[in-house]
Protein backbone atom coordinates (compact mmCIF):
# COMPACT_ATOMS: atom_id res chain seq x y z
CA UNK A 1 0.00 0.00 0.00
CA UNK A 2 1.67 3.18 -1.12
CA UNK A 3 1.17 6.72 0.04
CA UNK A 4 -1.43 7.55 -2.53
CA UNK A 5 -3.70 4.76 -1.39
CA UNK A 6 -3.17 5.65 2.23
CA UNK A 7 -4.12 9.24 1.50
CA UNK A 8 -7.19 8.09 -0.38
CA UNK A 9 -8.29 5.83 2.44
CA UNK A 10 -7.73 8.54 5.04
CA UNK A 11 -9.72 11.11 3.15
CA UNK A 12 -12.40 8.56 2.39
CA UNK A 13 -12.77 7.74 6.07
CA UNK A 14 -12.82 11.38 7.06
CA UNK A 15 -15.35 12.35 4.43
CA UNK A 16 -17.63 9.40 5.00
CA UNK A 17 -17.51 10.00 8.75
CA UNK A 18 -18.53 13.60 8.06
CA UNK A 19 -21.29 12.50 5.72
CA UNK A 20 -22.75 9.96 8.12
CA UNK A 21 -22.13 12.06 11.21
CA UNK A 22 -23.73 15.10 9.65
CA UNK A 23 -26.78 13.08 8.66
CA UNK A 24 -27.01 11.52 12.11
CA UNK A 25 -26.61 14.90 13.72
CA UNK A 26 -29.39 16.23 11.55
CA UNK A 27 -31.70 13.49 12.73
CA UNK A 28 -30.76 13.45 16.38
CA UNK A 29 -30.57 17.12 17.23
CA UNK A 30 -33.58 18.91 18.58
CA UNK A 31 -32.76 22.25 17.10
CA UNK A 32 -33.92 22.68 13.55
CA UNK A 33 -31.28 25.25 12.88
CA UNK A 34 -28.57 22.83 13.90
CA UNK A 35 -30.25 20.17 11.82
CA UNK A 36 -29.92 22.37 8.77
CA UNK A 37 -26.29 23.10 9.48
CA UNK A 38 -25.54 19.40 10.02
CA UNK A 39 -27.22 18.55 6.76
CA UNK A 40 -25.06 21.16 5.06
CA UNK A 41 -21.94 19.58 6.55
CA UNK A 42 -23.10 16.20 5.30
CA UNK A 43 -23.71 17.46 1.79
CA UNK A 44 -20.41 19.29 1.53
CA UNK A 45 -18.59 16.16 2.73
CA UNK A 46 -20.48 14.25 0.09
CA UNK A 47 -18.96 16.63 -2.44
CA UNK A 48 -15.60 15.57 -1.00
CA UNK A 49 -16.51 11.96 -1.72
CA UNK A 50 -17.37 12.97 -5.26
CA UNK A 51 -13.91 14.46 -5.65
CA UNK A 52 -12.45 11.21 -4.35
CA UNK A 53 -14.46 9.45 -7.02
CA UNK A 54 -12.90 11.83 -9.57
CA UNK A 55 -16.18 13.49 -10.44
CA UNK A 56 -15.05 17.06 -9.86
CA UNK A 57 -17.82 18.78 -11.71
CA UNK A 58 -20.43 16.90 -9.75
CA UNK A 59 -18.73 18.04 -6.56
CA UNK A 60 -18.89 21.66 -7.65
CA UNK A 61 -22.54 21.32 -8.63
CA UNK A 62 -23.29 19.58 -5.36
CA UNK A 63 -21.77 22.36 -3.29
CA UNK A 64 -23.45 25.09 -5.27
CA UNK A 65 -26.92 23.60 -5.37
CA UNK A 66 -27.03 22.18 -1.93
CA UNK A 67 -25.52 25.07 -0.09
CA UNK A 68 -28.04 27.34 -1.76
CA UNK A 69 -30.86 24.94 -1.03
CA UNK A 70 -29.82 24.51 2.55
CA UNK A 71 -29.66 28.23 3.11
CA UNK A 72 -33.21 28.53 1.80
CA UNK A 73 -34.28 25.69 4.05
CA UNK A 74 -32.74 27.21 7.14
CA UNK A 75 -34.46 30.47 6.34
CA UNK A 76 -37.73 28.61 6.04
CA UNK A 77 -37.18 26.87 9.32
CA UNK A 78 -36.43 30.06 11.15
CA UNK A 79 -39.43 31.68 9.54
CA UNK A 80 -41.88 28.94 10.38
CA UNK A 81 -40.64 27.40 13.56
CA UNK A 82 -38.50 29.90 15.44
CA UNK A 83 -36.62 26.83 16.67
CA UNK A 84 -38.08 26.01 20.10
CA UNK A 85 -36.06 22.81 20.35
CA UNK A 86 -32.88 24.76 19.80
CA UNK A 87 -33.64 27.12 22.63
CA UNK A 88 -34.35 24.20 24.89
CA UNK A 89 -31.11 22.50 23.87
CA UNK A 90 -29.18 25.65 24.50
CA UNK A 91 -30.82 25.97 27.86
CA UNK A 92 -30.06 22.40 28.88
CA UNK A 93 -26.48 22.61 27.71
CA UNK A 94 -25.91 25.83 29.55
CA UNK A 95 -27.28 24.29 32.70
CA UNK A 96 -25.17 21.18 32.44
CA UNK A 97 -21.94 22.84 31.50
CA UNK A 98 -21.84 25.79 33.88
CA UNK A 99 -24.41 25.61 36.62
CA UNK A 100 -23.25 28.76 38.34
CA UNK A 101 -23.29 30.79 35.21
CA UNK A 102 -26.64 29.45 34.18
CA UNK A 103 -28.82 32.09 35.72
CA UNK A 104 -26.14 34.75 35.71
CA UNK A 105 -25.84 34.86 31.99
CA UNK A 106 -29.54 35.48 31.68
CA UNK A 107 -29.85 38.28 34.16
CA UNK A 108 -26.69 39.82 35.41
CA UNK A 109 -26.68 40.70 39.06
CA UNK A 110 -23.15 41.15 40.33
CA UNK A 111 -22.80 37.96 42.25
CA UNK A 112 -20.14 35.26 42.36
CA UNK A 113 -20.70 32.65 39.73
CA UNK A 114 -20.07 29.57 41.80
CA UNK A 115 -21.29 30.35 45.25
CA UNK A 116 -19.43 28.46 47.94
CA UNK A 117 -22.13 28.21 50.56
CA UNK A 118 -25.48 26.77 49.62
CA UNK A 119 -27.36 29.59 51.25
CA UNK A 120 -25.67 32.12 49.08
CA UNK A 121 -26.40 30.01 46.09
CA UNK A 122 -30.03 29.92 46.96
CA UNK A 123 -30.33 33.64 47.43
CA UNK A 124 -28.61 34.08 44.13
CA UNK A 125 -31.10 31.82 42.51
CA UNK A 126 -34.14 33.51 43.97
CA UNK A 127 -32.84 36.91 43.01
CA UNK A 128 -32.23 35.64 39.55
CA UNK A 129 -35.70 34.27 39.41
CA UNK A 130 -37.17 37.63 40.26
CA UNK A 131 -34.96 39.35 37.77
CA UNK A 132 -36.01 36.88 35.17
CA UNK A 133 -39.61 37.51 36.03
CA UNK A 134 -39.18 41.22 35.57
CA UNK A 135 -37.48 40.75 32.27
CA UNK A 136 -40.18 38.32 31.31
CA UNK A 137 -42.86 40.87 32.02
CA UNK A 138 -41.18 43.14 29.56
CA UNK A 139 -41.06 40.67 26.73
CA UNK A 140 -43.89 38.34 27.47
CA UNK A 141 -44.92 38.18 23.87
CA UNK A 142 -42.34 35.56 23.24
CA UNK A 143 -43.72 32.38 24.61
CA UNK A 144 -40.62 30.35 23.95
CA UNK A 145 -38.62 32.58 26.19
CA UNK A 146 -41.32 32.20 28.78
CA UNK A 147 -41.15 28.47 28.46
CA UNK A 148 -37.46 28.54 29.03
CA UNK A 149 -37.89 30.76 32.02
CA UNK A 150 -40.42 28.41 33.49
CA UNK A 151 -38.06 25.51 33.07
CA UNK A 152 -35.25 27.55 34.50
CA UNK A 153 -37.23 28.40 37.58
CA UNK A 154 -38.28 24.82 37.91
CA UNK A 155 -34.69 23.67 37.92
CA UNK A 156 -33.63 26.46 40.22
CA UNK A 157 -36.25 25.32 42.65
CA UNK A 158 -34.90 21.83 42.60
CA UNK A 159 -31.37 23.06 43.06
CA UNK A 160 -32.27 25.28 45.94
CA UNK A 161 -34.21 22.46 47.49
CA UNK A 162 -31.24 20.16 47.21
CA UNK A 163 -28.91 22.82 48.53
CA UNK A 164 -31.27 23.39 51.38
CA UNK A 165 -31.27 19.73 52.30
CA UNK A 166 -27.52 19.50 52.36
CA UNK A 167 -27.21 22.75 54.29
CA UNK A 168 -29.66 21.55 56.89
CA UNK A 169 -27.63 18.45 57.47
CA UNK A 170 -24.37 20.30 57.61
CA UNK A 171 -25.10 23.41 59.61
CA UNK A 172 -27.29 21.69 62.19
CA UNK A 173 -30.05 24.29 61.98
CA UNK A 174 -32.64 22.41 60.06
CA UNK A 175 -35.70 24.33 61.22
CA UNK A 176 -34.47 27.72 60.18
CA UNK A 177 -33.22 26.32 56.95
CA UNK A 178 -36.50 24.60 56.21
CA UNK A 179 -38.41 27.78 56.89
CA UNK A 180 -36.22 29.69 54.48
CA UNK A 181 -36.66 27.06 51.85
CA UNK A 182 -40.40 27.04 52.35
CA UNK A 183 -40.57 30.78 52.01
CA UNK A 184 -38.58 30.84 48.82
CA UNK A 185 -40.55 27.94 47.50
CA UNK A 186 -43.78 29.76 48.16
CA UNK A 187 -42.50 32.78 46.28
CA UNK A 188 -41.36 30.64 43.42
CA UNK A 189 -44.58 28.74 43.24
CA UNK A 190 -46.63 31.89 43.11
CA UNK A 191 -44.47 33.17 40.33
CA UNK A 192 -44.72 29.84 38.61
CA UNK A 193 -48.49 29.93 38.81
CA UNK A 194 -48.60 33.32 37.17
CA UNK A 195 -46.16 32.27 34.52
CA UNK A 196 -48.06 29.07 33.84
CA UNK A 197 -51.24 30.96 33.35
CA UNK A 198 -49.58 33.35 30.97
CA UNK A 199 -47.85 30.53 29.18
CA UNK A 200 -51.04 28.61 28.69
CA UNK A 201 -52.83 31.68 27.41
CA UNK A 202 -50.05 32.33 24.95
CA UNK A 203 -50.03 28.74 23.84
CA UNK A 204 -53.73 28.80 23.25
CA UNK A 205 -53.27 31.90 21.18
CA UNK A 206 -50.64 30.09 19.20
CA UNK A 207 -52.50 26.85 18.82
CA UNK A 208 -55.93 28.19 18.03
CA UNK A 209 -55.54 31.50 16.24
CA UNK A 210 -58.92 31.00 14.60
CA UNK A 211 -60.86 30.35 17.75
CA UNK A 212 -60.89 33.41 19.93
CA UNK A 213 -63.81 32.02 21.88
CA UNK A 214 -61.43 29.61 23.55
CA UNK A 215 -59.80 32.51 25.26
CA UNK A 216 -62.93 33.03 27.29
CA UNK A 217 -62.70 29.48 28.55
CA UNK A 218 -62.78 29.49 32.32
CA UNK A 219 -60.01 26.93 32.38
CA UNK A 220 -56.92 29.17 32.62
CA UNK A 221 -58.45 31.66 35.04
CA UNK A 222 -59.59 28.86 37.18
CA UNK A 223 -56.16 27.32 37.09
CA UNK A 224 -54.67 30.58 38.16
CA UNK A 225 -56.84 30.68 41.20
CA UNK A 226 -55.91 27.17 42.16
CA UNK A 227 -52.22 27.15 41.47
CA UNK A 228 -51.25 30.71 42.30
CA UNK A 229 -51.73 30.52 46.09
CA UNK A 230 -49.78 27.29 46.15
CA UNK A 231 -47.61 27.25 49.20
CA UNK A 232 -45.76 24.60 51.08
CA UNK A 233 -48.12 25.15 53.99
CA UNK A 234 -50.52 22.66 52.46
CA UNK A 235 -47.86 20.13 51.91
CA UNK A 236 -49.68 17.64 54.04
CA UNK A 237 -52.23 15.28 52.66
CA UNK A 238 -55.24 17.10 51.20
CA UNK A 239 -58.48 15.65 49.99
CA UNK A 240 -60.37 17.17 47.13
CA UNK A 241 -63.50 16.18 45.35
CA UNK A 242 -62.76 15.91 41.68
CA UNK A 243 -65.30 15.29 38.98
CA UNK A 244 -64.34 13.03 36.17
CA UNK A 245 -65.98 11.44 33.20
CA UNK A 246 -66.80 7.75 33.57
CA UNK A 247 -65.72 7.13 30.00
CA UNK A 248 -62.73 9.47 29.83
CA UNK A 249 -60.75 9.34 33.06
CA UNK A 250 -58.32 11.97 31.81
CA UNK A 251 -61.05 14.58 31.87
CA UNK A 252 -60.99 16.21 35.26
CA UNK A 253 -62.71 19.17 36.75
CA UNK A 254 -63.39 20.30 40.25
CA UNK A 255 -66.94 21.33 39.60
CA UNK A 256 -69.74 19.21 38.15
CA UNK A 257 -70.54 19.53 34.50
CA UNK A 258 -70.42 17.67 31.27
CA UNK A 259 -67.56 15.87 29.64
CA UNK A 260 -66.15 17.89 26.75
CA UNK A 261 -65.55 14.72 24.80
CA UNK A 262 -68.74 12.76 25.07
CA UNK A 263 -71.16 15.04 26.89
CA UNK A 264 -71.76 12.66 29.77
CA UNK A 265 -72.30 13.98 33.27
CA UNK A 266 -69.17 14.09 35.34
CA UNK A 267 -69.14 11.93 38.43
CA UNK A 268 -67.36 12.88 41.65
CA UNK A 269 -64.37 10.95 42.85
CA UNK A 270 -62.24 11.33 45.92
CA UNK A 271 -58.72 12.19 44.96
CA UNK A 272 -55.90 12.00 47.42
CA UNK A 273 -52.88 14.09 46.71
CA UNK A 274 -50.05 14.05 49.13
CA UNK A 275 -46.66 15.66 49.53
CA UNK A 276 -47.11 19.12 48.17
CA UNK A 277 -48.78 17.92 45.02
CA UNK A 278 -52.26 19.00 46.09
CA UNK A 279 -52.84 22.10 44.11
CA UNK A 280 -50.33 21.22 41.51
CA UNK A 281 -52.05 18.02 40.63
CA UNK A 282 -55.40 19.73 40.43
CA UNK A 283 -53.88 22.30 38.17
CA UNK A 284 -52.44 19.65 35.93
CA UNK A 285 -55.74 17.87 35.78
CA UNK A 286 -57.38 21.06 34.69
CA UNK A 287 -54.71 21.54 32.12
CA UNK A 288 -55.40 18.23 30.50
CA UNK A 289 -59.11 18.80 30.73
CA UNK A 290 -59.02 22.15 29.01
CA UNK A 291 -56.67 20.92 26.37
CA UNK A 292 -58.94 17.99 25.74
CA UNK A 293 -61.90 20.25 25.37
CA UNK A 294 -60.14 22.56 22.99
CA UNK A 295 -58.39 19.90 20.99
CA UNK A 296 -60.17 16.64 21.19
CA UNK A 297 -58.41 14.59 18.57
CA UNK A 298 -54.93 14.52 19.94
CA UNK A 299 -52.84 16.47 22.36
CA UNK A 300 -50.18 18.53 20.73
CA UNK A 301 -46.67 19.16 21.82
CA UNK A 302 -47.48 22.44 23.44
CA UNK A 303 -50.19 20.82 25.42
CA UNK A 304 -47.75 18.30 26.68
CA UNK A 305 -45.37 21.01 27.57
CA UNK A 306 -47.97 22.85 29.55
CA UNK A 307 -48.96 19.60 31.17
CA UNK A 308 -45.49 18.83 32.37
CA UNK A 309 -44.79 22.39 33.34
CA UNK A 310 -47.96 22.49 35.31
CA UNK A 311 -46.88 19.40 37.08
CA UNK A 312 -43.66 21.23 37.71
CA UNK A 313 -45.82 23.67 39.63
CA UNK A 314 -45.43 21.30 42.50
CA UNK A 315 -41.88 20.54 43.42
CA UNK A 316 -41.48 18.10 40.56
CA UNK A 317 -38.62 18.76 38.22
CA UNK A 318 -37.70 17.17 34.95
CA UNK A 319 -35.50 14.57 36.59
CA UNK A 320 -38.17 13.67 39.09
CA UNK A 321 -40.70 13.48 36.35
CA UNK A 322 -38.41 11.13 34.51
CA UNK A 323 -38.22 8.94 37.56
CA UNK A 324 -41.90 9.03 38.37
CA UNK A 325 -43.39 8.54 34.94
CA UNK A 326 -40.82 7.82 32.27
CA UNK A 327 -43.55 7.61 29.69
CA UNK A 328 -44.72 11.17 30.18
CA UNK A 329 -41.14 12.34 30.23
CA UNK A 330 -40.45 10.51 27.00
CA UNK A 331 -43.53 12.02 25.42
CA UNK A 332 -42.41 15.48 26.45
CA UNK A 333 -38.93 15.00 25.11
CA UNK A 334 -40.22 13.54 21.86
CA UNK A 335 -42.54 16.49 21.48
CA UNK A 336 -39.78 18.95 22.07
CA UNK A 337 -37.58 17.14 19.58
CA UNK A 338 -40.37 17.42 17.00
CA UNK A 339 -40.33 13.69 16.51
CA UNK A 340 -43.23 11.31 16.51
CA UNK A 341 -44.06 9.00 19.37
CA UNK A 342 -43.07 6.05 17.22
CA UNK A 343 -39.45 7.02 17.53
CA UNK A 344 -38.22 3.57 18.68
CA UNK A 345 -40.15 1.87 15.91
CA UNK A 346 -38.63 4.20 13.36
CA UNK A 347 -35.19 3.56 14.81
CA UNK A 348 -35.62 -0.20 14.64
CA UNK A 349 -36.96 -0.01 11.13
CA UNK A 350 -34.17 2.14 9.82
CA UNK A 351 -31.48 0.07 11.53
CA UNK A 352 -33.03 -2.97 9.86
CA UNK A 353 -33.00 -1.19 6.53
CA UNK A 354 -29.35 -0.29 6.96
CA UNK A 355 -28.36 -3.79 8.01
CA UNK A 356 -30.21 -5.40 5.14
CA UNK A 357 -28.68 -2.98 2.65
CA UNK A 358 -25.15 -3.49 3.93
CA UNK A 359 -25.59 -7.26 4.00
CA UNK A 360 -26.90 -7.28 0.45
CA UNK A 361 -24.08 -5.02 -0.71
CA UNK A 362 -21.46 -7.18 0.96
CA UNK A 363 -22.78 -10.31 -0.70
CA UNK A 364 -22.23 -9.17 -4.25
CA UNK A 365 -18.80 -9.56 -5.82
CA UNK A 366 -18.32 -6.07 -7.16
CA UNK A 367 -15.96 -5.40 -10.04
CA UNK A 368 -12.50 -4.32 -9.02
CA UNK A 369 -11.02 -0.94 -9.69
CA UNK A 370 -10.81 -0.24 -13.41
CA UNK A 371 -8.70 2.33 -15.20
CA UNK A 372 -8.96 5.90 -14.01
CA UNK A 373 -11.08 8.28 -16.05
CA UNK A 374 -9.21 10.93 -18.00
CA UNK A 375 -8.62 14.31 -16.53
CA UNK A 376 -10.88 16.41 -18.74
CA UNK A 377 -13.96 14.77 -17.38
CA UNK A 378 -15.88 18.00 -16.81
CA UNK A 379 -15.43 18.96 -20.46
CA UNK A 380 -16.73 15.57 -21.50
CA UNK A 381 -19.68 15.93 -19.21
CA UNK A 382 -20.40 19.37 -20.58
CA UNK A 383 -20.20 18.06 -24.15
CA UNK A 384 -22.54 15.23 -23.35
CA UNK A 385 -24.90 17.54 -21.54
CA UNK A 386 -25.05 19.96 -24.43
CA UNK A 387 -25.24 17.43 -27.21
CA UNK A 388 -26.81 14.13 -26.34
CA UNK A 389 -28.62 14.90 -23.13
CA UNK A 390 -29.84 18.38 -23.90
CA UNK A 391 -33.44 17.25 -24.00
CA UNK A 392 -33.25 15.59 -20.61
CA UNK A 393 -31.61 18.62 -19.08
CA UNK A 394 -34.13 20.94 -20.63
CA UNK A 395 -36.85 18.71 -19.33
CA UNK A 396 -35.42 18.91 -15.84
CA UNK A 397 -35.18 22.69 -16.10
CA UNK A 398 -38.78 22.79 -17.31
CA UNK A 399 -39.77 20.68 -14.33
CA UNK A 400 -38.00 23.09 -12.00
CA UNK A 401 -39.74 26.07 -13.54
CA UNK A 402 -43.10 24.34 -13.45
CA UNK A 403 -42.60 23.39 -9.85
CA UNK A 404 -41.60 26.88 -8.80
CA UNK A 405 -44.46 28.38 -10.79
CA UNK A 406 -46.91 26.00 -9.22
CA UNK A 407 -45.57 26.74 -5.77
CA UNK A 408 -45.87 30.46 -6.36
CA UNK A 409 -49.39 30.10 -7.71
CA UNK A 410 -50.38 27.96 -4.76
CA UNK A 411 -48.86 30.43 -2.36
CA UNK A 412 -50.67 33.32 -3.99
CA UNK A 413 -54.03 31.68 -3.43
CA UNK A 414 -55.70 32.85 -0.31
CA UNK A 415 -56.49 30.15 2.19
CA UNK A 416 -60.15 29.26 2.36
CA UNK A 417 -60.61 29.90 6.03
CA UNK A 418 -59.16 33.37 5.74
CA UNK A 419 -61.11 34.22 2.64
CA UNK A 420 -64.39 33.95 4.48
CA UNK A 421 -63.22 36.18 7.29
CA UNK A 422 -61.89 38.85 5.03
CA UNK A 423 -63.39 42.26 5.69
CA UNK A 424 -62.81 44.03 2.42
CA UNK A 425 -65.22 42.77 -0.25
CA UNK A 426 -62.57 42.97 -2.93
CA UNK A 427 -63.34 39.53 -4.33
CA UNK A 428 -64.66 39.19 -7.82
CA UNK A 429 -67.76 37.41 -6.60
CA UNK A 430 -68.91 40.56 -4.89
CA UNK A 431 -68.54 42.59 -8.05
CA UNK A 432 -70.41 40.00 -10.04
CA UNK A 433 -73.39 40.13 -7.72
CA UNK A 434 -73.34 43.89 -7.81
CA UNK A 435 -73.51 43.87 -11.57
CA UNK A 436 -76.19 41.21 -11.53
CA UNK A 437 -78.70 43.07 -9.40
CA UNK A 438 -78.73 46.35 -11.35
CA UNK A 439 -78.94 44.36 -14.52
CA UNK A 440 -82.20 42.83 -13.40
CA UNK A 441 -83.52 46.17 -12.23
CA UNK A 442 -82.50 47.99 -15.37
CA UNK A 443 -84.84 45.95 -17.54
CA UNK A 444 -87.78 47.36 -15.74
CA UNK A 445 -86.59 50.88 -15.12
CA UNK A 446 -85.21 51.69 -18.53
CA UNK A 447 -82.17 53.78 -19.28
CA UNK A 448 -81.82 55.52 -15.97
CA UNK A 449 -80.00 52.58 -14.50
CA UNK A 450 -77.68 52.07 -17.43
CA UNK A 451 -74.85 54.51 -16.50
CA UNK A 452 -74.76 52.97 -13.08
CA UNK A 453 -74.32 49.55 -14.61
CA UNK A 454 -71.59 50.78 -16.92
CA UNK A 455 -69.65 52.39 -14.14
CA UNK A 456 -69.89 49.24 -12.06
CA UNK A 457 -68.69 46.99 -14.83
CA UNK A 458 -65.84 49.39 -15.55
CA UNK A 459 -64.85 49.28 -11.93
CA UNK A 460 -64.94 45.53 -11.93
CA UNK A 461 -62.64 45.35 -14.93
CA UNK A 462 -60.31 47.83 -13.25
CA UNK A 463 -60.33 45.64 -10.21
CA UNK A 464 -58.96 42.87 -12.32
CA UNK B 1 -4.44 -3.04 -3.54
CA UNK B 2 -5.52 0.52 -4.13
CA UNK B 3 -7.77 3.02 -2.51
CA UNK B 4 -11.33 2.49 -1.31
CA UNK B 5 -13.26 0.32 -3.68
CA UNK B 6 -16.85 0.21 -4.78
CA UNK B 7 -17.89 -1.77 -1.72
CA UNK B 8 -16.82 0.99 0.69
CA UNK B 9 -18.77 3.67 -1.18
CA UNK B 10 -21.81 1.45 -1.43
CA UNK B 11 -21.74 0.77 2.29
CA UNK B 12 -21.56 4.50 3.00
CA UNK B 13 -24.45 5.04 0.62
CA UNK B 14 -26.51 2.34 2.29
CA UNK B 15 -25.91 3.75 5.75
CA UNK B 16 -26.81 7.22 4.53
CA UNK B 17 -30.00 5.82 3.06
CA UNK B 18 -30.88 4.22 6.38
CA UNK B 19 -30.31 7.50 8.21
CA UNK B 20 -32.54 9.27 5.71
CA UNK B 21 -35.26 6.68 6.21
CA UNK B 22 -34.98 7.23 9.93
CA UNK B 23 -35.32 10.98 9.49
CA UNK B 24 -38.38 10.62 7.30
CA UNK B 25 -39.99 8.15 9.68
CA UNK B 26 -39.35 9.81 12.98
CA UNK B 27 -39.47 13.52 12.31
CA UNK B 28 -42.69 15.41 12.64
CA UNK B 29 -41.80 18.78 11.22
CA UNK B 30 -42.42 19.10 7.51
CA UNK B 31 -39.07 20.74 6.89
CA UNK B 32 -37.27 17.96 8.69
CA UNK B 33 -39.03 15.34 6.57
CA UNK B 34 -37.95 17.23 3.46
CA UNK B 35 -34.40 17.16 4.75
CA UNK B 36 -34.66 13.40 5.28
CA UNK B 37 -35.82 13.00 1.70
CA UNK B 38 -32.83 15.05 0.65
CA UNK B 39 -30.53 12.66 2.51
CA UNK B 40 -32.11 9.66 0.79
CA UNK B 41 -31.64 11.35 -2.57
CA UNK B 42 -28.01 12.03 -1.78
CA UNK B 43 -27.42 8.42 -0.85
CA UNK B 44 -28.80 7.40 -4.23
CA UNK B 45 -26.60 9.98 -5.94
CA UNK B 46 -23.53 8.71 -4.12
CA UNK B 47 -24.34 5.21 -5.33
CA UNK B 48 -24.73 6.50 -8.88
CA UNK B 49 -21.39 8.25 -8.82
CA UNK B 50 -19.67 5.21 -7.32
CA UNK B 51 -21.14 2.93 -9.95
CA UNK B 52 -20.10 5.30 -12.68
CA UNK B 53 -16.58 5.44 -11.34
CA UNK B 54 -16.04 1.74 -10.81
CA UNK B 55 -18.16 0.11 -13.47
CA UNK B 56 -17.88 2.25 -16.57
CA UNK B 57 -15.79 5.38 -16.08
CA UNK B 58 -15.34 5.95 -19.78
CA UNK B 59 -19.00 6.72 -20.30
CA UNK B 60 -19.84 10.11 -18.89
CA UNK B 61 -23.55 9.54 -19.18
CA UNK B 62 -23.41 8.41 -15.57
CA UNK B 63 -22.39 11.88 -14.46
CA UNK B 64 -25.08 13.44 -16.60
CA UNK B 65 -27.58 11.15 -14.94
CA UNK B 66 -26.36 12.36 -11.57
CA UNK B 67 -26.77 15.97 -12.64
CA UNK B 68 -30.32 15.30 -13.73
CA UNK B 69 -31.03 13.54 -10.44
CA UNK B 70 -29.73 16.61 -8.61
CA UNK B 71 -32.07 18.86 -10.56
CA UNK B 72 -34.93 16.55 -9.73
CA UNK B 73 -33.92 16.95 -6.10
CA UNK B 74 -34.02 20.71 -6.49
CA UNK B 75 -37.50 20.43 -8.03
CA UNK B 76 -38.60 18.31 -5.12
CA UNK B 77 -37.24 20.84 -2.69
CA UNK B 78 -38.94 23.78 -4.39
CA UNK B 79 -42.29 22.07 -4.74
CA UNK B 80 -42.10 20.61 -1.24
CA UNK B 81 -41.30 23.94 0.33
CA UNK B 82 -44.05 25.63 -1.68
CA UNK B 83 -46.66 23.07 -0.68
CA UNK B 84 -45.44 23.19 2.89
CA UNK B 85 -45.69 26.95 3.02
CA UNK B 86 -49.19 26.85 1.62
CA UNK B 87 -50.31 24.18 4.07
CA UNK B 88 -48.72 26.19 6.82
CA UNK B 89 -50.71 29.21 5.79
CA UNK B 90 -53.91 27.21 5.74
CA UNK B 91 -53.41 25.13 8.84
CA UNK B 92 -51.22 27.37 10.89
CA UNK B 93 -48.94 24.55 11.91
CA UNK B 94 -45.92 22.76 10.60
CA UNK B 95 -46.77 19.47 12.25
CA UNK B 96 -47.23 16.69 9.72
CA UNK B 97 -49.67 14.84 11.94
CA UNK B 98 -52.04 17.75 11.49
CA UNK B 99 -51.80 17.55 7.72
CA UNK B 100 -53.79 14.32 7.73
CA UNK B 101 -56.91 15.60 6.09
CA UNK B 102 -56.15 17.41 2.89
CA UNK B 103 -59.71 18.54 2.37
CA UNK B 104 -60.54 21.97 3.57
Amino acid sequence: MNWNDLLQWTSFIIFSALVLGGALGMVLTMSMYRAGLSLMISLVALAGLFILLEADMLAVIQVMMNVGGMLVMILFMVMLMLDPGGEMMWDMKRRMKMPGFAALSMSMPSKPAAASSPKQAETNLTGDTQNMLMSMGEQNARDTANMNIVKEVELNMAESFKDGMSAGEISGQPHKRIREIQRSMAVMQQQLGLMQQELILLEEELEQPNRPSEMANPGPDHRMTTSAPASPANSQTTKKTIYTCPMHPEVRSDKPGRCPKCGMDLVPIEDENNDAGGTGMVGSGDGSGSSNSSNDSQMTGHDHMSHSVTQGGSVETAAQMQRRSPQAYYRMMADMAMSTRQLPLAGIGSVLVGLILVALIAQVAWPSRPVAPDLDGPARVGDLLLSGYMMAFEGAAFLILTGILGAVLLARREPANRRSRKKKPRAKVGNGSETATPNDNSRGEGESAMPNLNSISLRSTEGR
Amino acid sequence: MGGPGLLAYLVVGGLLFAIGVFAVLCQRGAVMVLMGIEIILNAAILNLVAFWRFVNPADYAGQVFVIIAMTIGAVEMAVGLGIMLMVYRVKGTQNIDKFGEMKE
